[in-house]
C-alpha cells in the first residue's frame, strides 16, 4: 500500500506537534512543584522601635566690650551672638537672663534696667534725661517678632526672657544676636567705673 | 489350602505397603484441590495514596525596643526571634522584609538602609561619619552562613531576603534570631524622634 504524504503538510504537522510539546513541557516544569507538592506559608510582623534623643549645643561668646565708653552722657552698645546647634526635630528656643538686678553694676553703682512702657514689650530705646539704663534687643532670623528693629527691653534678674526660637530641624547651627544698650540721660550724673553685666543665654530643644 | 508366609517377608511387605500408602496419601492431600476441582486465580493490586500536606506556623515576636536611645551619635541594637514549626519533611525557609523603604522612619525623617559594599552580601558593620543607617543580621543554627560573625546587610523594602532555612523536618520549633542595628555617624545630625521599622518574617515549607 502506498501512502502519499505531502511534504509541506508533514513539516507543518511536525512543527505544530513540537510547539504543543514545548508548551506542555514548559507548563509542566513551571507548575509541577505546586501541582504535585503543596507548600505552606506563614508570616508575622514585628515593630522595631528606635528613639533618637535630642542633643543641644550653644556657643560661648567672647566678652562684650560696649562702645563707646560713656563720657558724661550718651549711649553705648555692644552685642553677643549665640549659635544653637541641635538635632531637635521640633526646633529650639533661646532665653536670656541677667545674674543680678539690676543687671549692669559696678560695686554699689549701677545702670537701672531699661524701663519699657509696657513691661515685657520691647520698645524703641528711650530713657529719661534723669536716668541711666541698660537693656537689650535681639536680631537674627529666629528672633521673636516683638524684637523689631531697634526695640529694647530690660532684664528682669534671673527670670528668663525668650528672644528666639525655631520650629523645625536644622542640621547646622543657627545664630541669634543679642544687642545691649546703655544710656546716661542728659541730666544724669553716672559714677565712673567699670560696669559689668553677666548675661546668660539658655537654649532648649522643643519637644 | 495352607499359605506359607515367611515372617520377615510379611514385615517387609507391611512396611512397604505403609510407605506407599503414606506417599499416595500425602500426594493426594497436596494435589487434591487441583485434581478434584478446577479453579481459577487472579489478583490485582491497588495503590492507596495519601497526601500529608505541609502545615507551618510562625510566632509573632514582641515589639523590639532598640537600646540604647541614640543621643547625638552612636549605635543602637535590638533583636527579634522567629520560631518556625512545620511538618515539612524537606524543611523550611525564613525570609524577612521591611514595610517601607527605607525601613526605619519617623515621619519624613529616616535612617537610610544599610549600605553594604556589595548589595546583598552582608559585611562587618561600618557607617560613614556623615550617615545614619539601619540594617540587620541573622544568627542561630539555621541562619544562612553569609551572616556569620555579625555580618549586616540592608533591607530592600518589600523584597524578601532569605535569612535561614532547614533542609530536614518535621521541625518542632526552629528559631532564628534577626538582629537589628542603627547608627548615627560622628558628624551626622539626626533629627530627634521615635523611629519605627515594621519587619515581616515569612516562613515557607520547602517542597
Amino acid at each position: 500500500m502506498l501512502i502519499n504524504i505531502n511534504k509541506k503538510e508533514f513539516k507543518k504537522a511536525c512543527t505544530f506537534s513540537l510547539v504543543i510539546l514545548l508548551i506542555f513541557g514548559v507548563g509542566y516544569i513551571t507548575l509541577e512543584p505546586s501541582l504535585t507538592k503543596a507548600s505552606a506559608t506563614a508570616n508575622s510582623a514585628v515593630n522595631v522601635n528606635l528613639t533618637v534623643d535630642p542633643t543641644m549645643a550653644i556657643t560661648t561668646p567672647s566678652t562684650v566690650t560696649m562702645s563707646p565708653n560713656i563720657t558724661g552722657t550718651g549711649t553705648s552698645t555692644g552685642s553677643a551672638t549665640w549659635t544653637v546647634t541641635t538635632n531637635s526635630n521640633a526646633g529650639w528656643k533661646l532665653e536670656v537672663n541677667a545674674s543680678t538686678t539690676p543687671a549692669m553694676t559696678s560695686g554699689s553703682n549701677n545702670f537701672a534696667n531699661y524701663t519699657e512702657a509696657v513691661t515685657g514689650t520691647p520698645d524703641t530705646w528711650s530713657i529719661a534725661a534723669t536716668d541711666s539704663e541698660f537693656g537689650f534687643g535681639a536680631t537674627g532670623s529666629y528672633v521673636e517678632t516683638k524684637f523689631g528693629a531697634g526695640k529694647y527691653m530690660g532684664f528682669s534678674g534671673t527670670n528668663k526672657e525668650q528672644v528666639a526660637h525655631t520650629g523645625s530641624f536644622s542640621s547646622s547651627g543657627q545664630d541669634t544676636t543679642v544687642i545691649f544698650e546703655a544710656g546716661v540721660g542728659a541730666s544724669h550724673s553716672q559714677p565712673t567705673g567699670s560696669y559689668t553685666s553677666q548675661v546668660t543665654a539658655t537654649a532648649t530643644s522643643l519637644p | 489350602m495352607k499359605i506359607n508366609i515367611n515372617k520377615n517377608e510379611l514385615r517387609k511387605a507391611s512396611i512397604f505397603s505403609l510407605v506407599m500408602v503414606l506417599i499416595v496419601g500425602m500426594g493426594y492431600l497436596t494435589l487434591e484441590p487441583a485434581i478434584t476441582k478446577a479453579s481459577a486465580t487472579a489478583n490485582s493490586s491497588v495503590n492507596v495514596n495519601l497526601s500529608v500536606d505541609p502545615t507551618l506556623s510562625i510566632n509573632t515576636p514582641t515589639t523590639v525596643t532598640m537600646s540604647p536611645n541614640i543621643t547625638g551619635t552612636g549605635t543602637s541594637t535590638g533583636s527579634a526571634i522567629w520560631t518556625v514549626t512545620t511538618n515539612s519533611a524537606s524543611g523550611w525557609k525564613l525570609e524577612v522584609n521591611a514595610s517601607a523603604s527605607p525601613a526605619m522612619v519617623s515621619g519624613s525623617n529616616n535612617f537610610a538602609d544599610y549600605t553594604e559594599g556589595v548589595l546583598g552580601t552582608p559585611e562587618t558593620w561600618s557607617v560613614a561619619a556623615s550617615a545614619a543607617e539601619f540594617g540587620f543580621t541573622a544568627s542561630g543554627t539555621f541562619a544562612e552562613s553569609k551572616y556569620t560573625s555579625n555580618k549586616y546587610q540592608s533591607f530592600q523594602g518589600a523584597t524578601k531576603i532569605q535569612v535561614s532555612h532547614s533542609g530536614t523536618g518535621p521541625d518542632a520549633g526552629d528559631s532564628t534570631t534577626v538582629g537589628f542595628k542603627a547608627e548615627v555617624g560622628a558628624s551626622k545630625s539626626q533629627p530627634t524622634g521615635s523611629y519605627q521599622a515594621v519587619i515581616t518574617g515569612t516562613a515557607t515549607s520547602l517542597p
